[in-house]
């Protein structure tokens, strides 16, 4: 039995995928695909030391490497314990200091204030390796033993993004 | 809908779309980048053809070595673009690339992003055959499509990027290793005829051995639609290493949604599956996709990366290309043994040593490294430290008689040999050590070092079969054992770690004979064991594909929102199953094997939402729930292509009060057909995230 105005689906669907593609068009800049958000998970941390105390972190997970070889963005590796800090730029950059913003974690709304904060790292701190899967650094000595949280940050088109945070025992 | 109103819209729809095509045919025509190139009527868009090469299809499965290929040797691709490295080129005749990598541009210092860079461009091409490279095809039709272009290494340096029996075929899996390693990809705006830009490097070799040479490829979208957004096609490319899918949205991820752009971030797919790469004695293709470094393959160029200051030493773990299975998984890094050749190393951060006293020891090399992990030349008065745990010994070198510490100098690139043992007579079983390295006394490099328990007391053997249409290899962590197609032996108690990794082309399927489901498995060695691994070609007869496409929930308040998405596309199977009239049910296991959730969609409802339980922390807490949709996927492609999407949109966090790591198995049974995938995930309660990848 037929009802009411005879409906042709295929056309519905066409018009259809039409107003779509014309939504797409005009508002280009409501998409929020792969293509614009980097990838920042951080997936296992691993502390060492040697007999003389000196602390290295290796920190594994995908943080947008093969972008970041490509263009300059910034983006590096937080490592905190209660308020004190170290930022490892993955342009070669290191501030350490302390700061209320990371008392309570890092969230992406931290992160401008973060980029403005501490002074030079100070030896030993260190980026020791950066890879397409992890990264490995020295912590600079005022770290002492007990817990201490990983965090990958990244500022690209004016906004900020975190990666999930790790915590990790330091010795 | 009568049956009058339905004929009337389909003619519609049919002659719209008849229309349609030979408009596209038209147009594509036009464009003299692809004069001369044969059109494919069903899509009205030219055929991608590799210059020089047949025309190679991989037929409805879109996958190349099944049996559906069709080689057409009477169509041979044409030249449609060019890459050069250096940027010299200024339009006219494009000048033919290096001759060696003597003669290539190096690697600079990048002034955009980390690592050195080459200034490369990419040139339109007036279709030439090869090996000319033509003219420069110039004007603005094309201004504003993407280029993408792809550094290969020459990782063992025989001067070929990919597979060739010219060698010897024992190495033909490093050789293909290279092909599925990716030394930078940068893309670059088409202005009059020529993209131009500066690739990202992070793989090279010392420079006191000459670098690591690298081949760059390149390909164009060359689309027709005014939004110019990346992904759209169709591509022209210069030769590659392999066969690269038909479709360019296979390499060129639709999440680019946006037009090319070099400062933008990119998603590309240089590992597919659905890549050929036809053996080196392929009766038709035969070598054709091996590329030498000499210049005698005119579309490509050639250049040379020399790693960067050495920032730390580190220990790897020396392959031997006999034995070397390829996997875009694996690191390869190109270091130089004391003789001065080249010697290939892995990255190796954990190892097992047998409790045997002097007796099995496990032998690494210790070299310079770059930021990146390069092997590279150290400074003069470098040396690094070796500091090994009271349960370790250092065999070798010993120069002091302190088997727990040894100071080396590392006065040039050479990576030494460094040979380990346990201490023994010390009980270590079970025990956990650490290798650290040391330059300027700070730790730099560890590896992890787990003691199996040592012999004297009763062994057994483990044994491992392959099984299956496809290929692969099983490896054990132990200490760099490998278990090939063999067996090995294994003290009482021992844990055994077997990881199953699949060949290119091929896919692990399971475990059978040994009560294991996960990969990597763990087997006790209480018995003599028998574990068969099976690998399945990978085929559309039935295809199974399943995979995480978008894996990243993002912080939310109590909830972590974001999307695990996860594809499953197949085709019509033998039998005739069609999906819309076939039961699917969703499984989804945690990584011991128990079942988090299954459902069973009916024959003829295709979509569905319920909510699932996605995660348990390792108390075994259900407190995460998520709703995921059953949906159709993306517009079908070919007649015979369906398939699933799952979506977990939501997970609730709240009740998780730390931090807790697992992993889920999802399976997908389709009538006898299943398809499965491991995803990895993170949840953090306090951050309120949850994190998953494959």
């Amino acid at each position: 039995m037929v009802t009411g105005r005879p409906i042709c689906r295929l056309s519905r669907a066409l018009a259809g995928a039409a107003l779509l593609a014309l939504l797409v068009a005009a508002h280009p800049g409501r998409l929020r695909a792969a293509g614009t958000d980097p990838t920042l998970v951080l997936s296992e941390v691993d502390v060492f030391s040697n007999v003389a105390g000196a602390v290295a972190l290796a920190v594994g997970g995908t943080f947008s490497f093969d972008d970041l070889v490509q263009f300059s963005f910034p983006a590096g590796l937080v490592i905190h314990q209660g308020n004190r800090f170290v930022r490892y730029g993955f342009d070669g950059a290191m501030r350490e200091g302390t700061s209320g913003i990371v008392g309570d974690g890092v969230s992406a709304a931290d992160v401008p204030a973060l980029l403005g904060s501490g002074g030079a790292a100070a030896t030993p701190t260190r980026l020791v390796e950066l890879r397409i899967d992890g990264a490995v650094v020295v912590l600079p000595a005022t770290f002492g033993p007990g817990p201490a949280a990983a965090v990958v940050y990244a500022v690209l088109g004016g906004e900020a993004f975190v990666s999930n945070t790790l915590t990790v025992t330091l010795p | 809908m009568t049956m009058s109103t339905v004929a009337r819209c389909t003619s519609l729809v049919l002659a719209a779309t008849i229309a349609a095509a030979a408009a596209r045919v038209q147009a594509q025509s036009a464009l003299p980048v692809f004069s001369g190139d044969p059109i494919d009527l069903a899509t009205g868009r030219p055929h991608s053809i590799l210059p020089g090469l047949p025309l190679v299809l991989p037929g409805d499965d879109e996958v190349y070595g099944t049996g559906d290929d069709v080689i057409d040797a009477g169509r041979i691709g044409d030249v449609d673009v060019v890459v050069r490295a250096g940027g010299t080129f200024t339009g006219g005749a494009i000048p033919p690339p290096a001759t060696g990598i003597g003669a290539a541009p190096r690697a600079e210092p990048g002034q955009a992003g980390a690592g050195t860079a080459v200034p490369f461009q990419v040139v339109l091409s007036d279709g030439v055959a090869p090996p000319a490279a033509g003219r420069a095809l110039s004007g603005s039709q094309h201004d504003g499509r993407g280029a993408l272009v792809v550094a290969y290494p020459d990782l063992d340096g025989d001067g070929v990027l990919g597979p060739s029996n010219a060698d010897g075929s024992a190495d033909n899996e490093i050789e293909l290793q290279e092909t599925l390693t990716v030394a930078g990809r940068q893309v670059a705006v088409i202005q009059n005829g020529v993209a131009a830009g500066s690739i990202g490097v992070s793989i090279g070799a010392p420079a006191s051995t000459g670098g690591l040479g690298l081949v760059l490829v390149g390909g164009a979208l060359i689309g027709q639609t005014a939004a110019q957004h990346f992904f759209d096609g169709p591509w022209i490319a210069t030769l590659l290493p392999f066969l690269p899918p038909m479709d360019p949205t296979r390499i060129i991820g639709r999440g680019n949604v946006r037009p090319p752009n070099p400062a933008n971030l990119l998603e590309v797919d240089l590992e597919g599956e659905r890549f050929g790469h036809p053996p080196p004695d392929h009766p038709v293709l035969g070598t054709a996709l091996a590329i030498p470094l000499d210049g005698s393959s005119t579309t490509v160029d050639l250049a040379r990366s020399e790693a960067g200051l050495a920032a730390a030493a580190k220990l790897g773990r020396p392959l031997d290309p006999a034995t070397f299975t390829a996997n875009p998984a694996r690191r390869v890094l190109t270091a130089v043994d004391q003789q001065g050749r080249r010697l290939l190393v892995e990255p190796v951060e954990a190892l097992s040593l047998m409790d045997d006293g002097p007796g099995s020891t496990v032998a690494l090399a210790l070299f310079a490294a770059d930021l990146f992990g390069n092997p590279t030349d150290p400074s003069t008065a470098m040396a690094a430290s070796l500091e090994v745990g009271p349960a370790l010994v250092i065999v070798s070198p010993d120069a002091d008689g302190d088997l727990h510490r040894e100071t080396i100098a590392l006065g040039n690139a050479a990576a030494r040999p460094i040979v380990l043992d346990d201490a023994g007579g010390a009980n270590d079983g079970g025990a956990t050590e650490r290798i650290v390295v040391l330059v300027d006394g700070l730790p730099t490099d560890s590896v992890r070092t787990t003691f199996v328990p040592g012999q004297g007391g009763q062994t057994f053997t483990l044994q491992v079969n392959m099984g299956g249409t496809g290929s692969g290899v099983v490896t054990t962590t132990q200490g760099g054992v490998a278990c090939g197609t063999g067996c090995s032996r294994w003290p009482a108690a021992a844990q055994v770690t077997l990881t199953a990794v699949a060949q290119v082309g091929s896919q692990f399927v399971g475990w059978s004979g040994c009560g294991v489901s996960t990969n990597p498995a763990v087997i006790t060695m209480n018995a003599n064991r028998t574990c068969t691994a099976t690998f399945d070609l990978i085929s559309s007869k039935p295809p199974a594909e399943l995979r995480v496409r978008r894996a990243v929930l993002a912080r939310g308040r109590g909830v972590a929102k974001g999307r695990v998405a996860l594809d499953a596309v197949f085709s019509a199977d033998p039998a005739g199953f069609q999906p819309a009239v076939a039961p699917v049910t969703l499984t989804v296991h945690d990584g011991a094997g128990g079942v988090f959730y299954s459902r069973t969609l009916p024959a003829g409802s295709f979509e569905s939402n319920d909510l699932l339980t996605v995660f348990r922390d390792p108390r075994g807490v259900l407190a995460r729930v998520a709703r995921f949709v059953f949906a159709r996927p993306r517009p079908r492609r070919v007649p015979d292509e369906h398939g699933v999407r799952v979506n977990v949109r939501r997970v609730d966090l709240a009740g998780l009060d730390r931090a807790a790591v697992g992993s889920v198995v999802v399976e997908l049974t389709v009538g006898e057909v299943r398809y499965a995938a491991t995803v990895g995930c993170i949840a953090d309660a306090g951050r309120q995230t949850l994190t998953c990848r494959p």
